[in-house]
């Protein structure tokens, strides 16, 4: 294989040299190149096999619109499939190998899709393989991704890191070619806060291809540095242009190496919230449809300028420039001073001025010309709609059908793409946001003129960010006026002209589209999946569209191009994901206990944001057993939870009162100083919204107690009442949930231990009844102590400030030590509620009333409450609804499941309700459960079957009251 | 994502706001009857354009404010406090 | 009998270090203080800046920024309410006696279990809380008495500028989300490397 690198010039350092491998073959580069240049400098022609017909591809282009290139990066947990080789940094070690292609590259057996291209043309997958449908999953499905998958991600976790960055700055610019680098240095020497993102490697753009530009390009870049209030980001791609002027971004920090460094992340998901934007991203050359555009040899006249200019790689030895703009004269030139071999210039455009020095130069000049054929050898050259021509022989072949304004990001910003006849393409459109384009993104053309245009809109963006100092700096020299390009999309001639290398998609397959009745632009996009591949269509999408205008007998601009939308260029999850993944994914909160909860075995659950313990097992305890024991003990003596995560509101104000009054359905005016009561509050349409107790502090303060999961929605709705429906009541509050842990002893020993650990307080049933609420020190830490009860037993909260938690923990765990008290967990807590009846989480589910809950009289008779308009609602009034009851299986061996549906006979096809709660009973010896049953009060002691048609289960079960225990609620007044 | 200017903390991310929806409803007096709260709760008029929405700065001053926003472009013209009034029209 | 009160809020009462080694080392130190918040009763703000500026001696502060006075802070929260913040000393007392001073005038609740006081601090403070939260931290932007309500590592927090020579930042959460946001603090903190320094229980 003999080296196509020109012995000097380019942006590559010669001097070093890196090993890689492509396909399980070792090559060489250097420092500078991409996979793709490094590829062709090593005489890789074939890196590809197309996604439907298998079609053998080469390197198409030489950035971020490659179509063919398309690579598995790295091995193992790193690989990652569908990279473009043309964006690839080369380090030493990359490893890399292509895709879709089966067996081997070489020799593909898939490529029969090409001889039996009329069965799969576009809207294939719609029109066949539908039947039947068994033969889906067998047969075609299988055979379809072998043949059309693309690559393959890693099995593996990924082992790297990523992390997201929010910036801000004046003027963001995005592209640092030449206007890019002006408008730059433009807001920079104003004094604005200036971000410049490049995607590639190295800052310059397209000056990267111009020699004489080198020093200006140098002297800006240096310039740019110096300052202080800028900041240059390369190997940063901007994907999207959101509302508010904020755009996102991936930076590669590390894709150019083979592993990240220690504490460096792979990828950087950036955001940056901009006064103002400049958008410099330049412009994109566009295919010709001819037969065989697409076979290996065939490459974009810019991106063979490239190779040869900035990577020093001769990309073929006999070449033909296809054009129908003054562009491509410049990669004929280039192609003759490398001076490998034939070079010849084909023009439609029926003069030109610069033929002359073209045939000066020895290219041989074809005006009025097209190529009707291209099979990677040779290339027919014919008159323009001629017949006949001329065969060339020709290992490359270069169109150029002209530049397309890189118009998404501006697009996507609102700024609507108008179209500009002089270029037969889009550009920005009238700006919505604080935005303006520059340069070739505008259709000016030319490293002068782009300069010049470039320091004009950073002037311009500094000025409306408030930086209106300018500074004078040199531009380069603006270059005579180009010739008109003559608008050329495809040549006529039989064989398949892609106008979609990615996706297969020929000129045909849009005329199809058409034809079917897809005339639409979006519908034909998505008929035909052209421009819906990892490119985008930023090579072909307006040639389809020129196609498909032609079919509707309309001009281009009637039918336009598909809405552009982020994101411009594939992102990884990963990057979007940022840090927030594994532990670090959600906020975690931990009770001021947890520590203690963790020394002492416990198991500990998510709920919500909170951790909270589950249970805590002893050496040798499976299943229920541990769950069991916790219960057991507070149901026969005394037991200790950690209920922290219980939501606090400190409510102040002399309209305080008056405030809960509103917010719940009973009535808090009436309590007295040092009581506490139970609440229930609706929403306003009616529905139980959420319940807990409320104390009296003091005349003008209370603290209210909400569900663990409500705690903040509550609060927001308390603000949105006192902010806005009442702003008249003189009430504060604010969230004093993770100022107090909180503790609940319960059991029948709860008061003999507390009474043994706490000062200050007589806890006697005469002092400290039933709902009282009281204050005493435990160790010396001044307490709030509330009895109230959630397991149905004689119990006491104790509030604490959280940073004496553990202390008063242990306290008490000392105390009730002679009663053999146990620490017990969320299971035995439930296990609890479930026997004494009380509603939780699964039955105020968004959809029961207070009625349904069996506390419907618990509604005050007068006053203005949240919800009582429209609870009484004859469809929540009605007494028929569903209410809680209990339910107990007659066959005391039988389960019962959450969700299974109340029947009155097995088979019934109508439910009657369902159970919400379920678990194991300690009283009772089987399963309990509650459940929601249409007129369930007047079911009481009936039989009814609770059915689970997941599990092909039917129990019956008799309805009950839903108080499993204690039905009397005596224990608690003990 | 939107930028949201609070009157009292300027303008913040909108992941730092919790959105309620149309702000121009307003709660009836007690008595008013079921069909006024019915309206109160459920009637929207979903305007396509110029909407005055009710958001809680809730991670920053954890107030309800009152913003204008055009539906259609995201654009937001104006905000007030939750007992303050926003301009009479927007152009 | 005194009790024997946890003063940090983390498990580790040792210092620990992490990520990158080196002298960029971003520097995170948990605080001792006593924090109270005073919300004003309706039409009563003014009385209540006159109150708390005859008792501490303090200026409150106006909205988005926080007010140093004799070594104690206040912090701006929402309208008409702020956080005072003090040596952990005053744990209690300052509490006891802003609710004396303020009787009437506003509502007055400890907060110094609640919350959790981190101070932040190194050259690369301000890129590092860029990996955290959305708001503009820029020595243009949020200068030395800046404070903002805000979302840092996904969980709400006030963030206040200090005065000092290198960029410092004081981060005041909830005190059952400081593990979590020391954990989010460490690990975008790991590039250039952190050094944490908790406050020493009087029992370790």
């Amino acid at each position: 294989m003999t080296s196509k690198r020109l012995p000097s010039g380019g942006l590559i350092d010669r001097g070093t040299t890196v090993r890689f491998n492509f396909d399980g073959r070792s090559f060489t580069g250097h420092p500078g190149d991409t996979l793709a240049s490094a590829l062709l400098a090593n005489g890789v022609r074939l890196v590809g096999r197309s996604f439907k017909y298998h079609r053998p591809r080469g390197i198409m282009t030489a950035g971020p619109e490659e179509p063919n290139a398309l690579v598995e990066l790295r091995e193992g947990a790193r690989r990652e499939p569908n990279t473009k080789a043309t964006e690839i940094e080369l380090h030493d070690g990359l490893v890399s190998a292509s895709q879709n292609r089966w067996p081997s590259l070489a020799f593909d057996l898939m490529s029969i899709n090409g001889f039996a291209g009329p069965a799969i043309s576009a809207g294939f997958y719609y029109k066949t393989f539908m039947w039947p449908k068994s033969f889906w999953e067998k047969l075609y499905e299988p055979l379809i991704r072998r043949a059309a998958g693309l690559g393959r991600a890693a099995s593996q976790p990924d082992p790297d890191h990523y992390e997201a960055m929010h910036a801000h700055c004046d003027v963001l610019v995005v592209g640092s070619g030449a206007a890019g680098l002006a408008a730059a240095r433009a807001a920079g020497e104003a004094g604005a806060r200036v971000i410049i993102c490049e995607r590639d490697f190295v800052p310059g753009g397209g000056l990267l291809l111009s020699p004489a530009d080198a020093a200006w390009r140098g002297d800006m870049v240096n310039a740019l540095e110096a300052m202080p209030n800028v900041e240059i980001l390369t190997r940063t791609n901007v994907f999207g242009y959101y509302d508010h002027n904020l755009l996102g971004a991936v930076e590669r920090v590390s894709d150019h190496k083979a592993e990240p460094d220690q504490h460096e992340v792979r990828q950087r998901y950036r955001t940056f919230r901009a006064k103002q934007v400049v958008l410099a991203t330049g412009a994109s050359e566009r295919l010709i449809a001819f037969p065989g555009n697409d076979r290996p040899g065939a490459m974009m006249a810019g991106a063979a300028l490239t190779y040869l200019r900035r990577f020093g790689v001769v990309p073929g030895r006999n070449a033909v420039v296809f054009t129908n703009n003054d562009s491509a004269y410049e990669t004929a030139l280039a192609l003759a001073e490398a001076g490998s071999g034939k070079v010849t210039l084909v023009d439609v455009r029926s003069q030109s001025a610069l033929a002359a020095a073209m045939t000066a130069r020895g290219i041989d000049v074809r005006l009025a010309s097209e190529v009707a054929y291209f099979d990677g050898k040779t290339a027919l050259v014919r008159r323009r709609g001629g017949a006949g021509g001329d065969k060339f022989v020709a290992d490359l072949l270069c169109p150029s059908g002209g530049w397309n304004p890189n118009v998404q990001l501006a697009s996507q910003s609102g700024a609507k793409p108008r179209w500009e006849a002089t270029l037969a393409s889009h550009v920005p459109g009238e700006s919505v946001q604080a935005e303006r384009s520059a340069g070739a993104t505008k259709g000016i053309f030319g490293i002068g003129a782009a300069a010049y245009d470039g320091a004009r809109a950073g002037r311009e963006a500094a000025a409306a960010a408030g930086f209106a100092k300018a500074q004078d700096f040199a531009l380069p020299e603006r270059g005579p006026a180009e010739q008109p390009i003559a608008p050329f999309w495809e040549v006529k001639a039989s064989g398949k002209s892609f106008v979609d290398l990615q996706h297969d998609v020929t000129a045909e397959d849009i005329r199809l589209a058409h034809r079917e009745g897809f005339s639409h632009v979006e519908h034909a996009k998505r008929y035909t999946t052209h421009g819906m591949a990892t490119d985008q269509g930023k090579l072909g999408s307006l040639v389809g569209s020129a196609i498909l205008a032609e079919a509707r007998g309309e001009p281009v601009e009637a039918v336009g191009v598909p809405t552009h939308r982020p994101y411009t260029m594939p992102v990884a999850f990963g990057a979007l994901a940022g840090h927030a993944s594994g532990a670090h994914f959600q906020p975690v909160r931990r009770t001021a206990l947890n520590d203690w909860h963790l020394r002492n075995g416990a198991v500990m659950q998510p709920t919500g944001a909170w951790l909270r313990p589950f249970f805590y097992p002893k050496p040798g305890e499976t299943g229920w057993e541990p769950i069991f024991r916790e219960a057991r003990a507070v149901r026969s003596s005394v037991g200790i939870c950690d209920v922290s995560t219980l939501g606090k509101i400190d409510v102040q104000g002399p309209d305080a009162a008056a405030f809960l009054d509103r917010l719940y359905i009973n009535t808090f005016s009436t309590l007295a100083v040092g009581k506490c009561r139970y609440g229930v509050m609706l929403r306003e349409d009616g529905i139980v919204f959420d319940d807990g107790t409320t104390s009296r502090l003091a005349e003008d303060h209370f603290l209210v107690t909400t569900t663990t999961g409500n705690a903040a929605p509550v609060l927001e709705h308390m603000e949105f009442h006192a902010q806005t429906v009442w702003p008249e009541l003189d009430v504060q509050f604010c969230s004093v949930t993770d100022q107090w842990a909180q503790v609940a002893v319960a059991g029948p020993k709860s008061r003999e231990t507390l009474a043994a650990a706490v000062d200050g307080l007589d806890l006697s049933n005469e002092v400290f009844p039933f709902m009282g609420v009281g204050e005493g020190k435990i160790a010396g830490v001044p307490v709030r102590l509330f009895r109230i009860s959630f397991s149905g037993e004689l119990a006491y909260e104790i509030a604490v400030p959280s940073g004496h938690a553990e202390t008063v923990w242990e306290a008490i765990l000392a105390a009730g030590k002679p009663f053999g008290i146990v620490p017990y967990g969320l299971e035995a807590m439930s296990l609890m509620r479930v026997e004494k009846g009380h509603a939780a989480g699964p039955e105020l589910n968004g959809q029961t009333t207070a009625a349904d809950l069996g506390m419907g009289r618990m509604m005050k008779k007068s006053g203005d409450v949240i919800g009582r308009v429209l609870a009484g609602r004859p469809g929540l009034a009605d007494p028929g609804r569903p209410r809680l009851v209990g339910i107990r299986p007659v066959d005391t061996n039988k389960r019962l499941r959450g969700g299974a549906h109340i029947v009155r006979e097995p088979g019934s096809g109508t439910s009657m309700g369902w159970v919400s709660s379920v678990t194991q009973s300690i009283e009772h010896a089987c399963w309990i459960g509650l459940a929601m049953v249409e007129n369930g009060e007047a079911l009481k002691n009936q039989r009814v079957f609770a059915v689970s048609p997941l599990h092909d289960e039917s129990v019956e079960v008799t309805i009950t009251s839903p108080h499993h225990v204690d039905p009397e609620n005596l224990r608690v007044r003990a | 994502m939107h930028l949201i200017p609070c009157p009292y903390c300027g303008e913040r991310p909108q992941d730092e706001f919790h959105y309620r929806g149309d702000a121009t409803v307003k709660r009836p007096a007690p008595d008013a009857g079921e069909q006024a709260f019915y309206d109160y709760v459920y009637t929207r008029a979903n305007p396509r354009g110029w909407h005055d929405e009710w958001w809680q700065h809730y991670a920053g001053c954890r107030q309800w404010i009152r913003v204008r926003r055009n539906t259609l472009t995201h654009a937001v013209a104006a905000s007030a406090g939750p007992a303050d009034a926003l301009p009479e029209a927007t152009p | 009998m005194s009790a024997p009160e946890r003063l940090s809020r983390f498990p580790a009462s040792r210092s620990l270090s992490g990520g990158r080694k080196g002298s960029d080392a971003l520097s995170i130190v948990e605080q001792h203080a006593a924090l109270t918040q005073i919300t004003a009763r309706k039409g009563r703000q003014s009385d209540v800046a006159s109150i708390v500026a005859r008792a501490l001696a303090l200026e409150l502060a106006d909205p988005g920024r926080a007010t140093n006075g004799s070594g104690r802070t206040a912090i701006w929260v929402q309208p008409g309410s702020w956080l005072i913040r003090a040596p952990g000393s005053e744990r209690g007392e300052l509490s006891t006696s802003l609710r004396q001073s303020l009787d009437g005038a506003a509502a007055v609740v400890d907060q110094s279990h609640g919350r959790n006081v981190i101070e932040f601090s190194g050259k690369h403070a301000q890129s590092v809380l860029a990996r955290l939260c959305r708001l503009d931290l820029h020595d243009r932007a949020f200068t030395p008495g800046a404070s903002a309500s805000t979302i840092v590592g996904h969980v709400s927090c006030q963030l206040y500028r200090l005065e000092s020579p290198v960029p410092s930042f004081g981060l005041i959460v909830g005190s059952t989300f400081a593990e979590w946001l020391l954990d989010e603090l460490q690990a975008a903190a790991s590039s250039h490397g952190w050094n944490f320094q908790p406050v020493r229980n009087a029992a370790a």
